[in-house]
Order: structure tokens, then C-alpha cells, then sequence
């Protein structure tokens, strides 16, 4: 079973690089952004397997105002559009975001706490994270309360939990064993 | 999920111990969610450092193996129960392979294919736990076979020897007397010090347990160790099984000390990984067996091997010097209507050193053990016999051999010149001389001693149904008047004109008394 994300990456790496080229990074972001919000809308999900509606029309809907439908972003719907892979934007937004973050040398740290970080400590873990990781660090704060207490940093691949749930688990597990 | 009674692992001071040896930590770890779980296996998105072969941490206390890195996920095969695993959990790495425990503690024990323990006999109190997948000792560190292992057959003692540190495969059909040669291997090994591993591969444990059964009553169950992954447990298991037979077995090869293990039956664990691969979506090949199932048996089987002192000085750190250590394998397989050229058949056939097959018509003809010397082979292990055997055996192999040849002739024996007669009526009793009861194993003495008999023509006057009264009587009248001599020959394996002198005297001595 191929995965949305699997069929997606071609298509954000091909964005990705033209977008790198031209020096049009934020411009392609802001775009993709506007695309993958109309293609995630129950509406439009309907029409892209809908022999009716015809690949012209499907980029006209995405596309956002401003930009030309024979500007470098128009043409990469045409493609999508043609393949009839647009249901795949919101996948192509993200990774694009990943590819840009990645060329920013920035990573998206998405810290849930038990309860609300203020600023002194959003800085301290900013501070702390970005020497461990040795990017600059984009935090995205959460609050769960059923962490009980401490953090978990969730930096995609790697997840440091230093919550109290997760070190019941911990022990809880340990006692099984 | 709670319930009212205790189970044995919640006693106070055990579950002191654990807190005590409990270190928490928030350390970093590489994380992923589950997207779909199907049949014991799971996909599972992100995870991006994961190894090949890692166990991953899934909830509810259960792992899983990764055998499948793709691009965008992992499939993992989950070691056990799988019900209680739901889409969207999360899964994490933990950087280490399966490990089993390994020990003496092991011996008398009944244990799962993760090692814990299913007899009800409490915790193992293992001391050291081992990786179930390890590269086995390169060409320097071996030695070659050059000393015996007694199965207390006769027919495979004489003809098809074993070494120790030998992989001799048995192979025959259902209901051919398979495991029950391997159990009487095991037992033959109660006073030899040799340690023995039974794993026990996709077989009903109604089986199980009576094979645990005659071990502890003949005897043999407090040097070994029992493996587990019955009909009944995940395919998972019963793949991971002889791995983690062949990890314990490891122990003791190389700390210097001999072993015997025997797969029961890896035709099973080819079945059982035949379905984590298609379920893994790995292209299916012949017989619908993924390409590597080869490789899935000569890795375990090249496990067993015979190791050098230097091996064993270097891997015990100087602790255990000038011995050899040894693994010797025993697989089983399971042919379907004695056809041995399908696939793992083929294959494992390739890999062992040597095979001895179990016929049905054999078998129903009531020659049990049901062996085929004609197209059984051992290839190393004629190098490993003991002395006497070697010097006597030849006989016997021969008398066979000769016995085929003209078996079709035999029911015109009255027609037949005397050569040929006096030929079909010794190959007819030394094929009788060749049956065995179960549970009883013979030492070398009492076999070199059926031997001599036979080849000497001492059998050659008895109607044939009387030649395995004569051989038991035999016994008896040498145990009970040259003990010493008998004890001698057990210990040292040699052959000379005294001891010569001695077997035929007593011979002549009984067959005078005519009692049996």
C-alpha cells in the first residue's frame, strides 16, 4: 500500500527545488498553503475523480488569487492537475514546509506540557534545544493536562518524554517485567 | 484487564526489587505511529532510525520485530498477542535486538521462544541474556569433528555416526518415528554431560507435553532445555524460535562445554515465515516460500559447529582453557509423501552434513527405528567414531548393503546357491539386530558387542525372531560377568585382541547356555 505521503514527496522535492532556484521560497509557501486549504475543503474533495470536471477548471479552483495560471506555480498544478494527484496537496504543503525548514537549517519542535509554558521557560527550552540539535528552533506549545506533569518534545523522529505519565508507564512496564 | 486474584510475579519483595532496579529517564527516542495492523503484523509511519531486526515498544507491554524498512514505513511482525493494538498508537525504538536469556539456570526448564519461562517453576534467574541472531564462529576458530555423539542407536551409531558439532538432519514423513529418535538422542545423553536443547516448532501441546513427560521420566529433563512456540502461538514466535533455541545452545559451546539441539521441525518455521513474508508483502518464490528462505536455515544451521580451544579461551577471556566447545544440530523436516526433492528438503538436505531418513514402509514393516541405511549418510561423522565401532561396525554396513542388493531374491530362498543364501539370511538378522525399543539406548559397549555377534555369525543359527531376545540376554550375561571390561570400553572406546578374546568367550559361553 503506497502512502499519500510516499506519492506526495516527488512532487514537494520538484517544488521544493524550483522554488530553492528562483529564490521564491516564501512566495511558493504562502501559495501551497492556499491550494492545500481548498483541496483539504470537503467540497472540493469530491471533484478530483469527477470525469466532469476538467484539469483547467481543478487549477483555476486551487490556484490562488494573484498568481498567474502560466506562472511556474500554475504550471506545477497543470502537472498535478493532469495526473490527477491534486488531492495530494495538503501532503506536498507539508513536506514542502519539512524541505524548507531543512534548507533554513530551523526544526518545528511541537512541546506539549501539563501546563502553559511561560515565556522565560519557552525561551530556556529554546535555548537548550537548539544546542542539543544545532538548528534554530520553531516551538509549536500545547497543553494536555493529562501528562500530569513535565514536557514532551516531539521533534517528529525523535520524542523526549519527560512527563510523569510517561515515567509511570515506564515503571509500570518495568513492574510487568 | 484487572482481576481479582494475584499472579505469581506480584510478590512484595519482587516487586521492591524492580523498583529498586528501576532507572527512569527521559531519554530521547525515535517515535512512530501505528497505520494499520493486520494478521500479527504492523505498519507503523515514522521511526525513521530504526535498525533491521530492532524490537520496537508497542502499548500494552508487547514488541515487535522489524523486518520491513520501506521508504515512508515499517513492517514490523509483532511477538505475540496482537489484539489488544489499535491505529493511531505510538511505537518506539529501543535500540537493542531480540534477546533471550542464556544459562545453566536454563537446564530442567520449559521456556517460551522470548525466553520466559511456561512450566510454572518460577523465574529463571538468569544471569545473562543473549541476542538470538549472532554471526556464527568464522573458519579460523573451528575445528573439525573428531569426536562422537552417541544417540544410543544402533543402526545410527554403526552406520550413520554423528560428531559432535555435526548438523545430521532426520527426515521422513509424518508418523515416521522422527521425534522420537531425537528424544532417545536426548536421553542417550543423560550421563554423557552433553547439555541438550529441544525446540519444539508449530507442534500440538498435547505433544509437547508428553515429550517433557518421558524426559523428566527417563531421567534426561534436568540437562535440558525446552523451547516453545506451539501450533497454537503466533507465527512470529515460531519463526524467532530456533533462534533463540541456538543463542542457549551458543552458551555452552562457547564456554568449552559440548550441546546437542534439535529443531522439531523447521519445515514448520519455513511455513510460518513463508506467512510473516507474504503477509509482509515480500514477493513469494517457489512453493509461494520467500527468496530467502535459504538463507533463513543455513544461518541457524551454521550455528552449530565445533569450536577451538583458542575460541574458547579468547571468548571466556582466558577463564576456560584447552577445550573445545561444540553445538551439535539435530534438524528435523517433514517430508510430504517421502517426496525429498521439494523445496526446504532440498535445502536443508544441502545444508546438514549428513541425513538420516525415516521410511513409512519401513516403518509398518516394523523395523523401528524406521532407517534407510541405504540413502542415509553421515558425511564428517565417520571420523568421530570411536574406535571399537569404527573397527566393527563395517560389517553390519555391509551385510546391509549386500542384504538390498538381493532382498528381492529372498523369496526363493530354497533355489539360491548357499553364498547368496548365507548373505540373505544375515542381512535378514542383522536388519533385526537393528531394531530398537524407544527409551532405551545402548551404550558403545553393548552396541560393539551386538555387532560382533552379528558380524562374527553368532546370530547366524537363531531363527530371526529370537535375535533380539538373544541380544538383550547377551547383554545381561556381560553385565553381570565382565562389568569392569564393559565400563572400560564405555570410557575409552578401544579395540584390541584382549578385549577381542573376552567377546568371544563370553559368546561362546552363552550361546551354550542357550538361555534367552
Amino acid at each position: 500500500m503506497a502512502q499519500a505521503i510516499t506519492l506526495a514527496r516527488p512532487y514537494a522535492r520538484a517544488a521544493f527545488e524550483v522554488a530553492h532556484a528562483a529564490g521564491t521560497l516564501d512566495a511558493w509557501s504562502q501559495a501551497l498553503a492556499f491550494a492545500a486549504a481548498v483541496a483539504k475543503d470537503p467540497r472540493v474533495a469530491g471533484l478530483g475523480n469527477d470525469p466532469r470536471v476538467l484539469p483547467a477548471q481543478l487549477v483555476a479552483l486551487h490556484l490562488p488569487t494573484g498568481v498567474a495560471a502560466d506562472a511556474p506555480f500554475g504550471q506545477f498544478l497543470v502537472e498535478m492537475a493532469e495526473q490527477r494527484r491534486l488531492a495530494l496537496l495538503p501532503e506536498v504543503a507539508e513536506l514542502f514546509e519539512a524541505f524548507k525548514r531543512e534548507s533554513e537549517s530551523q526544526l518545528l519542535v511541537k512541546v506539549t506540557s501539563a501546563m502553559a509554558l511561560d515565556a522565560t521557560q519557552a525561551e530556556q527550552l529554546k535555548a537548550s534545544l537548539k544546542r542539543r540539535f544545532k538548528r534554530e528552533i520553531e516551538l509549536d506549545t500545547r497543553v494536555d493536562a493529562s501528562l500530569l506533569a513535565g514536557v514532551v518534545i516531539d521533534t517528529g523522529a525523535e520524542v523526549i518524554d519527560g512527563s510523569a505519565r510517561g515515567r509511570l508507564a515506564q515503571l509500570a512496564s518495568a513492574l510487568a517485567h | 484487564m484487572s482481576s481479582t486474584t494475584l499472579n505469581p510475579s506480584e510478590i512484595s519483595e519482587l516487586i521492591k526489587s524492580r523498583i529498586e532496579q528501576f532507572k527512569l529517564g527521559a531519554e530521547a527516542r525515535n517515535e512512530g505511529t501505528i497505520i494499520s495492523v493486520s494478521d500479527g503484523i504492523v505498519r507503523i509511519h515514522g521511526l525513521a532510525d530504526v535498525m533491521q531486526g530492532e524490537m520496537i515498544e508497542l502499548p500494552g507491554n508487547s514488541f515487535a520485530l522489524a523486518l520491513n524498512l520501506e521508504r515512508d514505513s515499517v513492517g514490523a511482525v509483532v511477538l505475540g498477542e496482537y489484539q489488544h493494538l489499535r491505529e493511531g498508537d505510538t511505537a518506539k525504538t529501543t535500540g537493542r535486538i531480540l534477546e533471550v536469556p542464556v544459562g545453566p539456570e536454563l537446564l530442567g526448564r520449559v521456556v517460551d521462544a522470548l525466553g520466559n519461562p511456561i512450566d510454572g517453576k518460577g523465574p529463571l534467574n538468569a544471569k545473562l541474556n543473549a541476542p538470538i541472531e549472532k554471526v556464527a564462529p568464522g573458519v579460523i576458530w573451528r575445528k573439525s569433528v573428531d569426536q562422537p555423539l552417541q544417540t544410543g542407536y544402533k543402526s545410527v551409531d554403526a552406520m550413520i555416526p554423528v560428531g559432535r558439532g555435526q548438523r545430521e538432519l532426520i527426515i521422513g514423513d509424518r508418523q515416521t518415528g522422527k521425534t522420537a529418535l531425537a528424544i532417545d538422542a536426548i536421553i542417550a545423553q543423560k550421563d554423557s554431560g552433553i547439555k541438550c536443547i529441544y525446540v519444539a516448532i508449530g507442534q500440538k501441546r498435547s505433544s509437547i507435553a508428553n515429550v517433557v513427560r518421558k524426559l523428566d521420566e527417563n531421567g534426561a529433563l534436568a540437562n535440558t532445555i525446552i523451547v516453545v512456540a506451539s501450533a497454537s502461538e503466533s507465527a512470529a514466535l515460531q519463526y524467532v524460535a530456533p533462534y533463540s533455541g541456538c543463542a542457549m545452545g551458543e552458551y555452552f559451546r562457547d564456554r568449552g562445554q559440548d550441546a546437542l539441539i534439535v529443531y522439531d521441525d523447521l519445515s514448520k518455521q519455513a511455513v510460518a515465515y513463508r506467512q510473516i513474508s507474504l503477509l509482509l508483502k515480500r514477493p513469494p518464490g517457489r512453493e509461494a516460500y520467500p527468496g530467502d528462505v535459504f538463507y533463513l536455515h543455513s544461518r541457524l544451521l551454521e550455528r552449530a559447529s565445533r569450536v577451538s580451544e583458542e575460541y574458547v579461551e579468547k571468548f571466556t577471556n582466558g577463564e576456560v582453557k584447552g577445550k573445545t566447545g561444540s553445538l551439535t544440530a539435530l534438524p528435523i523436516i517433514e517430508t510430504q509423501g517421502g517426496d525429498v526433492s521439494a523445496f526446504v528438503p532440498t535445502n536443508v538436505i544441502s545444508i546438514t552434513d549428513g541425513q538420516i531418513f525415516l521410511e513409512t514402509d519401513l516403518f509398518n514393516a516394523g523395523i523401528r527405528p524406521a532407517v534407510n541405511a541405504g540413502i542415509s549418510v553421515s558425511r564428517v561423522g565417520g571420523a568421530a567414531q570411536t574406535k571399537i565401532v569404527k573397527k566393527l561396525s563395517g560389517g553390519v554396513k555391509l551385510a546391509l548393503a549386500q542384504f538390498r542388493e538381493l532382498a528381492a531374491f529372498a523369496q526363493f530362498a530354497s533355489d539360491l546357491d548357499p553364498v547368496t543364501r548365507a548373505q540373505l539370511d544375515r542381512g535378514q538378522r542383522v536388519t533385526e539386530l537393528m531394531k530398537q525399543k524407544q527409551y532405551s539406548p545402548l551404550s558403545i559397549a553393548e552396541l560393539a558387542l551386538s555387532v560382533y555377534a552379528a558380524e562374527q555369525g553368532y546370530l547366524d543359527d537363531l531363527p530371526v525372531n529370537q535375535v533380539l531376545a538373544f541380544e538383550k540376554g547377551l547383554h545381561a550375561f556381560m553385565h553381570q560377568n565382565h562389568a569392569d571390561l564393559m565400563k572400560t570400553i564405555v570410557a575409552t572406546g578401544n579395540w584390541d585382541k584382549d578385549i577381542e578374546a573376552t567377546f568371544k568367550a563370553s559368546l561362546d559361553e552363552y550361546k551354550k547356555t542357550g538361555s534367552w
